[in-house]
This record gives structure tokens, C-alpha cells and sequence, in this order.
């Protein structure tokens, strides 16, 4: 699977959304799951994926599914 | 039982600026009205029950207690009884303009507005036809009631004192908690008073309930003639402390806040705005954010005498519609976005992002006079039990807490856990009073805006659930530097052992100090403690009880385990514990039924220096986030969504296991259930078994639901 593939698994799965629902307006509390519990369950699931361990500053910068590109992309070398 | 009275449910709604009050019941298709006075609410509740036939009562003849006669004729068929006297002068048009008797009242009650006189001169000056009139005395059935009317003249010539039952007493102008008697309107007489009303008055016996024409329902009990006035008894009446002193540093910050900080002086002011618009004892919904707005709404009740019931700002509409039903409170404080849901609330005060919502509706159940506080035992699942804590339990537990964990007015907490949840809400009280400040905010652990805070406003302690702690572990906290951080707490559950270790030894290490509390709802909210300097040491265990407190074990038997070791129920004794638990309106009035001994429903064990340590639960709830959430009644709650099947609901904390049994589709299960209690579906599993297993008797055998656990 590709990693962009990957990396949208995680947030339909976490989140239950359809593929249509990721893009520029999926942010931290724009849905009624990405709450803290759901941030939690995010980060878990991004880190099993990608078999990497973020920093507290990314996790908490990863405030939105286009962050999230940015920030594994730049900081953990995960192309997308 | 003492309060057996309460068995039928008057409703109370008062007419506007006088404050006359009418009482309402509805059986079956049947309405009972004493003193009716147009009221759209109260029209609305009868549409609603379907109700066909009302019967119409009448204390006396005076306009503010019949203004609404007419106006509900308009709508149903109407019966009206009253004494002759009463229903001749009724049927007299003049006799009934209100401004006339507007007039009479302002003698004693100071200036009346152009906007009283207008809503006034809105009502038709009409006669009033009664259908039944009595001359001394009539007895009526209603609805397997027995009514009495007892003529009593003296305020006016058609005065009556209605009994209803023996248990209630709807007594009209007279027995108005603490306000004399008036009988110098036309057609009063003193004589008449003294000689047959009062010697009646003081003839009636019992723990019955006295329902006045004005002002707020007491128990007879509670009332005492002293120099011809009733007066509630002293004791009941004596002007109660506030709880938190806002007025001794005025200047002091009592919130930081994103946009600004609240000084105890602004936080004194906005209090009392609050408290006079909600205008005396009474009882409050609060939707709670982490805001100012929220925590002085509740800061209002607490130090002015007013009943708050403290809810979860986000909770499901639909359970919130239900604890209205149950409790039918008279306002609700609530943020703006909210406002919308009651478009029949009138708005009496906006501030700060909150609004004050009136419902019109007084409620009728009598508040015991050491209610302080309503709160939830389960934060999601909308039962309608609530702790009943009083003004004592509040100052003892929160006075333990400051003593135990030494906060002063130099320390500055942060309000990440929920205000509506006591271990929330008693950091929010253990600083404030002693004049502390709070870093008041609604964002998470995972936002920037947090952690800024923190840092910026110099955060000294906080505390967490054990789901805080590990998403503090997925933040690697431990590498942050957080030099005025001085002590952590952690409550509301179980800490895992390892994690419970692990934030002990960064304390050590640090120079910092943590401390694992156990506690509940029911105890106020602290229970025991274990002090930091043994967080290491005891890891695992919740440590001894707070100063003021004990804990004992017991066993099967109900005897006390004396030795080390030996698992039994944690009991724990203290001034701190619940007067009770409510879960109808009427159980507000009910006094302190617990006698400070609270049987925790957790299994624990002593070691030989006495420290505890909770292995087990008695009680079917499991904790979910610090959440307590109660299986039976999560059960309830999916089997309306789910006809037909059989539902038990297992698990353990922070993980909730659905086991069904029978034809269903799973899908969409989770998220019901996960929108009804306000919690995260990544908490929930479902599974399907061809059979529940049970053993002979059909008693559900949950440990052999365990091995799905894992699923």
C-alpha cells in the first residue's frame, strides 16, 4: 500500500469518515471524534503504521489531516 | 415512610410581578388548578397529558389568584369551586380590575412601572362564573384524592384553606413563610381571623406540607407562630456563610484566562449579578465548561444559597430534555451556542458567553436547607440519580484537601479536568478558597494553546484521571520543562502500576511532589490519599484516608476485618459523605439519610502499615476516561435502540465490551451508544454470541465473558 494510502486508512478508521471527508477542513475538534481521545487514538495508529515514535511538539502540531502530511513527510521521512 | 406525602406532584408557576402563585396537577386526563393565572408553560403541559376535564379551585376572590380562570376556559371545560362568599364577588366584573387591586397591593409594595401597568391592563375586566359554591365546608374526591375546603375568612370574606389528602395544605394568603398576615383589604377582619381562621390554621397536624399563595412551599413542621407571624423556625432561617470569601483580596487573580484574567472583585460582582437575577433559593442547571462565565455561575449559587445541579456542558440533548422533566428546574445557566434548545426560556442575562435561561416554571419541590450541590454520579449516561451534598460535606472535604495537599494562596492550578466532575470541581473550589488562582481554559492536553498556558502563567499543580496520565506518557511529559510545577495529583480511577511509578520517580527525581487520591462523588470528592513522600514506596496503593476521615474493611459478613491483608469493602466514615442520593424531584427535600458512613462498593486491602490498595469492584460500573459509568444502565440504554435482544455490557476501564445475543445489525451500535454517553466509540467493542452465559439461577456469569476481552 502506499504510504498516503496508509496514512488515510488511519484517519477513516479512527474517525470513521469516508474518503471524501479528508482534506484541508479535517481539524483537531472539527468533528465530534477528534477529541482527545481521538487525537490519542490517531497518534497510535500513525505511529504503528509508519513505525516511527513522534516528538511531543509534532504530536501536538498534528492539529490537522494536511499537518499531518507535512509533519511526517518532513520530520519522520515518511513520503506522501 | 416520612415523605410519602410527596406522592402526588404539584407543579408551581407564578404570575408575573405580583408573584402569585398557582399550583398544577395532572392525573391521567384530569387537571387540578389552585388559584389559576395564564401561563403558556403550564397551558403546554396539559396539551401535552391530554388532559380533557380541570378542576378549578380558588383560595379567595382577589384578582392575583384568579386572573386565569377565564384564560384556561378558553381552552378546556372547566369546573370552578369556591366559597359562596368568594363566588359572588368573582361574578362581579368591577371586582376583578387588577389595577384596582394593583393599586391596594402598592400601599405596602412601592412603585409600580409603566410596565407592570401595561402587562395589567392587558387582562379583560370580566366576571368570573363559579360552578359550585360552598358556605362552611366541602369535601371533594378527585382522582382517589380526598380534598377538603374549610372556609377561613379573615383576609377576605371567601378565603378557604384547602387540605388535600391530609398531606398537602393550600392555605391561600395565609401561612406565608415569614410575612404577616394581611387583613385590612376591603371585606378583612380581624376578628374573623382570630376567632375561627387561626384557631384552624394552628389545628392542622402532621408532616404535611404547606402550599402558601405567595412565596415558597415549607413543611408545616418547619414553621412557628412568633408574634403572629408564621416564621420559618430559626435554626432553618439563620443566614448561611458563604463559601468562598471573594471579598478579602479583591485584587488578587482569581482566573488567568486566554483574554484577560477575572481579579476576586470582578469574580465578587459577577456573582452577585448572577444571584440576583436568579432571585433566592431555588434549584439552578448549570452546563459546565471550563470557562469564567460557567465556574461564576456556579460561585453564585454556592455563596448566595441557590441549588445548582452541575451537568456536562456537551450532554446529549435528549438525557438533558429527561433531567428537566425529573427535576423541572426553574433556570438554567448555560453557554450561548446552547440558548437555542429552549426558544421558551425567556433570557435574563448574558454574560461572558453564558445566558441565563428563566423556564418560568417554580419548581415545586421544597430544597432541604443543607442542600448545597447536585451532582452526577455518572458523568454520560444521563441517569437521573444525582449526590445530594451539602454546605457541610463542601467545606469539610474542601478544607481536608487544602490541608493535605498544603495549597495556599500563592498556588495556580489549571483546569483540564471537567468543572461538572468533583474531582474537577474540587480544584476549582480548593483554590478559590483560599484565594488561589485558576488557569481557566477548555483547550486539551493536545493543544498548543494548553501547554502555553501552562508555561506562561506559571501552572503549580495539576491533576489528571489515568487516562490523563497516559496521554501525558504519549507526550513525553517527562522531557518537558515545567519549572513551577510543584505537584501533580491523580484521582478519579486506578492508576496503572507502571505508570504510577513511572510519574513517581520523575516527582523524586525533580524535586517535585505526587500524589495518587482516591475518592468518589458520593464523598464530595476526596476520600484517602497517599502522601507523596510514599508515592514510591507504596506504588499501587491509594493510601490512607484524609485528615477528618477513616476507612475500615469489611467483610462478607459484615464484620470488621481487623487484620493485614485480608480483602473486604472499603467503608470510610466522614463529614465529607453525601446526604444522599436524588432521583426524583421529590427526593430534594429529603435530609441527610447516610449518617457520614459510605459504603464504597470497592474491594481493598490493608497492608501491615496501614496503607490501602483497591484490587476489585464490588458494583457493576467500570470507569471510562474517569468517567464512572454504570453497566446496568448502559444496558438500558441500548435496549431501546436494540428491541428484542438480549445486552450485557462487560468490561473493564477505558474499554466497554457489548455482548448481544440474537438477530441483530452491529452496525451503528457503536455509534449510538457512543453519542448517548459522550464517549470516544474507539472505547466500545461489539460481540455477538449465540448464547449469554449464564449459570442455573440465570445469573449472568461475567467472568466467562472475559475471554473476548481481547478481541
Amino acid at each position: 500500500m502506499e504510504n498516503l494510502e496508509k496514512y488515510d486508512k488511519a484517519f477513516m478508521e479512527v474517525f470513521e469518515l469516508s474518503k471524501e471527508n479528508l482534506n484541508e477542513k479535517l481539524v483537531y475538534q472539527s468533528i465530534q471524534l477528534w477529541d482527545s481521545v481521538g487525537h490519542m487514538s490517531l497518534i497510535a495508529a500513525l505511529e504503528d503504521t509508519f513505525n516511527i515514535m513522534m516528538e511531543m511538539d509534532d504530536i501536538i502540531d498534528l492539529s490537522s489531516y494536511e499537518k499531518g502530511k507535512e509533519i511526517l513527510a518532513d520530520k519522520y521521512g515518511v513520503s506522501l | 415512610m416520612q415523605y410519602s406525602i410527596m406522592e402526588a406532584e404539584f407543579l408551581m408557576y407564578k404570575l408575573p410581578y405580583i408573584g402569585s402563585n398557582m399550583y398544577l396537577l395532572i392525573e391521567r386526563d384530569e387537571a387540578l388548578i389552585i388559584d389559576p393565572c395564564p401561563s403558556e408553560a403550564a397551558l403546554s403541559r396539559l396539551k401535552e397529558n391530554g388532559v380533557r376535564h380541570v378542576t378549578v379551585l380558588l383560595t379567595h376572590e382577589h384578582f392575583d389568584h384568579t386572573s386565569g380562570v377565564n384564560w384556561f376556559r378558553k381552552y378546556f371545560s372547566c369546573r370552578l369551586i369556591c366559597q359562596e362568599e368568594c363566588g359572588a364577588r368573582i361574578s362581579i366584573p368591577a371586582n376583578n380590575r387588577p389595577l384596582v387591586f394593583l393599586s391596594l397591593m402598592q400601599a405596602s409594595n412601592g412603585e409600580e412601572t409603566a410596565e407592570i401597568k401595561t402587562f395589567y391592563e392587558s387582562f379583560p375586566i370580566e366576571g368570573i362564573e363559579a360552578d359550585l359554591t360552598f358556605h362552611e365546608d366541602y369535601d371533594l374526591w378527585w382522582q382517589g384524592h380526598q380534598l377538603n375546603l374549610h372556609s377561613c375568612p379573615g383576609h377576605s370574606p371567601g378565603s378557604i384553606v384547602i387540605c388535600f389528602d391530609d398531606t398537602y395544605a393550600f392555605t391561600g394568603d395565609y401561612m406565608i413563610p415569614d410575612i404577616p398576615v394581611i387583613l385590612r383589604y376591603p371585606g378583612g377582619s380581624e376578628a374573623a381571623y382570630r376567632q375561627r381562621s387561626l384557631p384552624y390554621l394552628l389545628s392542622l397536624q402532621g408532616n404535611m406540607m404547606i402550599m402558601p399563595g405567595h412565596g415558597t412551599p415549607c413543611l408545616l413542621h418547619d414553621l412557628c407562630l412568633e408574634k403572629g407571624v408564621f416564621r420559618l423556625k430559626r435554626y432553618r432561617k439563620r443566614e448561611r456563610e458563604e463559601l468562598f470569601s471573594l471579598d478579602k483580596t479583591p485584587e488578587a487573580v482569581a482566573f488567568y484566562t486566554e483574554s484577560g484574567t477575572w481579579s476576586y472583585g470582578r469574580l465578587s460582582e459577577t456573582s452577585a449579578r448572577i444571584a440576583d437575577a436568579l432571585g433566592g433559593r431555588i434549584l439552578v442547571f448549570i452546563l459546565c465548561t471550563n470557562t469564567s462565565a460557567s465556574i461564576a455561575g456556579y460561585v453564585a449559587c454556592m455563596n448566595h444559597n441557590i441549588v445548582p445541579a452541575l451537568l456536562d456542558g456537551n450532554m446529549d440533548g435528549e438525557l438533558l430534555e429527561k433531567l428537566i422533566e425529573v427535576y423541572h428546574p426553574s433556570f438554567l445557566w448555560l453557554p450561548l451556542e446552547r440558548s437555542q434548545e429552549f426558544t421558551s426560556c425567556q433570557e435574563i442575562l448574558s454574560i461572558d458567553g453564558y445566558v441565563l435561561l428563566d423556564r418560568r416554571e417554580r419548581n415545586p419541590y421544597v430544597l432541604h436547607p443543607d442542600l448545597a450541590l447536585l451532582m452526577t454520579t455518572s458523568g454520560s449516561t444521563g441517569s437521573p440519580k444525582f449526590v445530594r451534598l451539602s454546605y457541610e460535606n463542601l467545606r469539610i472535604n474542601t478544607e481536608s484537601i487544602i490541608e493535605y495537599l498544603s495549597i495556599d494562596a500563592g498556588e495556580r492550578s489549571i483546569t483540564n479536568l471537567p468543572m461538572h466532575y468533583v474531582y474537577g470541581l474540587s480544584i476549582i473550589n480548593t483554590h478559590l478558597y483560599v484565594g488561589a488562582s485558576l488557569v481557566v481554559t477548555d483547550k486539551t492536553l493536545f493543544q498548543k494553546e494548553f501547554w502555553q498556558l501552562f508555561k506562561e502563567k506559571k501552572v503549580t499543580n495539576f491533576g489528571g484521571v489515568p487516562y490523563t496520565f497516559e496521554m501525558l506518557k504519549r507526550l513525553r511529559f517527562f522531557r518537558m520543562d515545567l519549572p513551577n510545577l510543584a505537584t501533580i495529583t491523580q484521582a478519579g480511577g486506578k492508576l496503572d502500576i507502571e505508570l504510577h511509578e513511572k510519574f513517581a520517580a520523575y516527582a523524586k527525581e525533580q524535586g517535585k511532589k505526587f500524589f495518587v487520591m482516591y475518592g468518589a462523588a458520593e464523598a464530595t470528592a476526596r476520600m484517602g490519599y497517599l502522601p507523596a513522600e510514599y508515592s514510591l514506596e507504596k506504588v499501587g496503593s491509594m493510601g490512607i484516608a484524609i485528615p477528618g476521615g477513616c476507612f475500615e474493611l469489611m467483610g462478607e459478613a459484615g464484620a470488621v476485618i481487623d487484620d493485614a491483608s485480608t480483602p473486604g469493602e472499603l467503608v470510610y466514615h466522614g463529614a465529607n459523605v453525601m446526604m444522599g442520593y436524588a432521583e426524583a424531584g421529590n427526593d430534594l427535600v429529603k435530609g441527610n439519610e447516610m449518617g457520614g458512613r459510605l459504603l464504597t462498593g470497592d474491594i481493598a486491602i490493608r497492608d501491615e502499615e496501614g496503607f490501602y490498595t483497591i484490587i476489585g469492584r464490588k458494583k457493576r460500573f467500570i470507569k471510562m476516561f474517569g468517567k464512572r459509568v454504570n453497566l446496568q444502565e448502559t444496558e438500558h440504554i441500548l435496549s431501546h435502540y436494540l428491541e428484542g435482544v438480549e445486552i450485557v455490557c462487560s468490561g473493564w476501564d477505558d474499554h466497554m465490551y457489548i455482548f448481544i445475543s440474537g438477530e441483530v445489525k452491529v452496525d451503528g451500535i457503536v455509534s449510538y451508544i457512543s453519542k448517548k454517553m459522550g464517549i470516544h466509540p474507539s472505547a466500545f467493542s461489539v460481540v455477538l454470541l449465540d448464547e449469554i452465559p449464564k449459570n442455573d439461577a440465570g445469573k449472568v456469569l461475567y467472568y466467562k465473558l472475559e475471554k473476548y476481552y481481547d478481541l
